[in-house]
């Protein structure tokens, strides 16, 4: 559905010197899925959902929609393309001066998209309905909740019927409870309007409920991608880590000698691994961080184990883990930062 | 405390050239007004949609020009500017006195003025908005039409009631150089001559003029802009 090669942004800086924003990014979102691009602030996350529409555009590289690179289009072809592209943002967007309902038929006036003034209004109020705000038509956005808000932009931009929707940080400005209820109308229009979704987040929750892939940026580079489940369970890269486990700063004062990570899969999540090691081999570790995720249906827990001093009982232990039916070990050194 | 005669001219004046100067003074506020605001809205548009990070950036140097001018027209003193102007009323409207005269010339001091207030509404709008509408594959021209100006309509209409009297003010100088309406009342009788009586009504007039478009516009602004409910 999306393809970016080789995508490369440079900023020019006040003092004239270049910035490189991204670097060499690839990515392939297939039709229909839900894609996560996950990344802390000044990863480039923004710029890069930016040049999937060429709202930046790109120093070097392509941008496939359907196979058409985007950047080779003149920019009445480009106009057309973005319509089968939509975009929601961090703070909505939406025509101050212009009802739910008004800035709902906002694209659908653009041209390309035929239809009467009449037409237009009752696809709106279809939308509305999608969304789950079919009384809201006449309210002003001031009059409506950063949710309400949201779910007006969400309608807005299904009115051009698009292929793919980008989503920069939607749920960034809203509280919890919104953010659940926001994603689920993201998930739920995933699958009954089989449209491509884009999420841009530096939520790991986010990515975690909605996201089937997930991408990895740090420093305008894709550190790493794949599927959730995987890159969550057992991330290969220093970013991914970071991501995973943001507590890992704090890791770095605790006195132990060798530590571990544990990956507990679907299985193995419920099985009480440490004190089996405890109570049957004798060996004592330290807990030093723990926490479980649900990735789609599976819960996945996630330990950091700080090994004893004696190098005996550390071997053992890690003998005895190794064993345990799905649970993945592996040290950890580089992460403790 | 004045004559008895000063009185007599006040109310003659009153009863006979009152009403024809408070029409003069009307015309002469709203028309250079609107000529002022067709050429100025464009104008105040393109400054913001033109400039390098604009929505459509044009060459830099036309910009630089447009600005240059504005500035330029904005910096010559309106006395001064209405008697630089007074041959192209000539040409236009045939004449170099009377209201109509000043029609021309009121509206080559105002539109450089309106452009820049047009120039900051448009600015205000949320660049957001504005992006979002790049996102769903609208024009520049669609931007401007269904963008730019309707979110900028509560500012913009604010800064019309300035202008409007802005351009009121500037029709009452025109009377020093023979021009219409309550300013020519007031220099004419209030102060070649002097009556007191006649000037001080007739600033009075002006005064309450003020007030009301003032508020009118107020009103205005406050039910068109949809951001505060």
């Amino acid at each position: 559905m999306i393809e970016i090669k080789h995508l490369c942004k440079d900023f020019t800086l006040a003092d004239g010197s270049k910035f490189r924003a991204l670097d060499d990014v690839n990515l392939d979102i297939g039709d229909g899925e839900i894609f996560g691009i996950i990344g802390l602030s000044g990863a480039g996350k923004s710029t890069l959902v930016r040049c999937m529409n060429l709202l930046e555009r790109p120093t070097s590289g392509q941008v496939l929609l359907d196979g058409k690179d985007l950047t080779a289009m003149r920019p009445k072809e480009l106009r057309q393309a973005r319509k089968g592209m939509s975009m929601i943002f961090q703070g909505f967007n939406l025509l101050m001066q212009r009802t739910a309902l008004e800035n709902i038929c906002f694209p659908l006036e653009l041209g390309g998209l035929r239809g009467e003034a009449a037409w237009r209004k009752k696809r709106a109020k279809e939308l509305l309905e999608i969304v789950g705000l079919p009384d809201k038509a006449d309210a002003y956005p001031s009059q409506l909740s950063g949710g309400q808000k949201q779910r007006v932009a969400i309608a807005r931009a299904l009115a051009s019927d698009p292929k793919v929707l980008l989503c920069d940080e939607a749920t960034s400005a809203l509280d919890p409870t919104t953010t659940q209820s926001i994603l689920a109308l993201l998930k739920q229009l995933n699958r009954d309007l089989g449209v491509t979704v884009v999420v841009i987040t530096h939520e790991m929750r986010v990515v975690q409920q909605i996201c089937g892939r997930v991408a990895i940026l740090d420093g305008g580079v894709i550190q790493e991608s794949g599927d959730v489940a995987d890159i969550f369970s057992n991330p290969r890269t220093e970013a991914g880590r970071r991501l995973v486990m943001p507590e890992g700063k704090k890791i770095h004062s605790l006195p132990a000698n060798r530590q571990v990570r544990l990956t507990f899969n679907g299985l193995s999540a419920g099985e009480p691994v440490i004190s089996t090691l405890a109570v049957e081999q004798g060996i004592k570790v330290n807990i030093i961080t723990a926490d479980t995720h649900s990735i789609g249906d599976e819960t996945f827990g996630e330990m950091v184990l700080g090994l004893p001093e004696d190098e005996t009982d550390a071997a053992r232990a890690l003998i005895y883990l190794r064993d345990v039916p799905g649970v993945t070990v592996e040290e950890v050194t580089d992460y403790v930062q | 405390m004045f004559s008895e005669a000063s009185w007599e001219l006040l109310r003659n004046i009153m009863e006979e050239e009152f009403l024809t100067a408070i029409g003069e003074t009307l015309l002469m506020t709203f028309v250079p007004t609107l000529l002022a605001f067709v050429i100025g809205l464009p104008l105040g548009v393109l400054l913001v949609t033109g400039d390098k990070d604009g929505i459509h950036p044009m060459p830099q140097p036309l910009m630089q020009a447009i600005n240059v001018i504005i500035n330029l027209l904005r910096s010559v003193p309106f006395l001064i500017l209405l008697i630089m102007v007074l041959p192209l009323s000539k040409l236009v409207v045939g004449t170099r006195v009377g209201c109509k005269a000043m029609l021309v010339p009121l509206a080559v001091a105002a539109f450089p003025f309106v452009a820049r207030l047009v120039e900051t509404s448009v600015r205000e709008v949320d660049a957001g908005v504005v992006e979002a509408a790049q996102a769903m594959g609208a024009s520049t021209l669609q931007i401007v039409c269904k963008v730019l100006i309707p979110e900028a309509k509560p500012a913009l209409l604010s800064n019309l009631t300035v202008a409007l009297i802005t351009v009121c003010g500037y029709g009452a100088m025109s009377g020093a150089v023979g021009g219409g309406g309550l300013g020519t009342i007031a220099i004419n009788y209030g102060y070649y001559r002097p009556n007191p009586p006649v000037l001080y009504a007739m600033v009075i007039v002006l005064i309450l003029l003020v007030q009301i478009i003032q508020s009118i516009g107020n009103q205005i602004v406050k039910r068109s802009d949809k951001r505060s409910r």
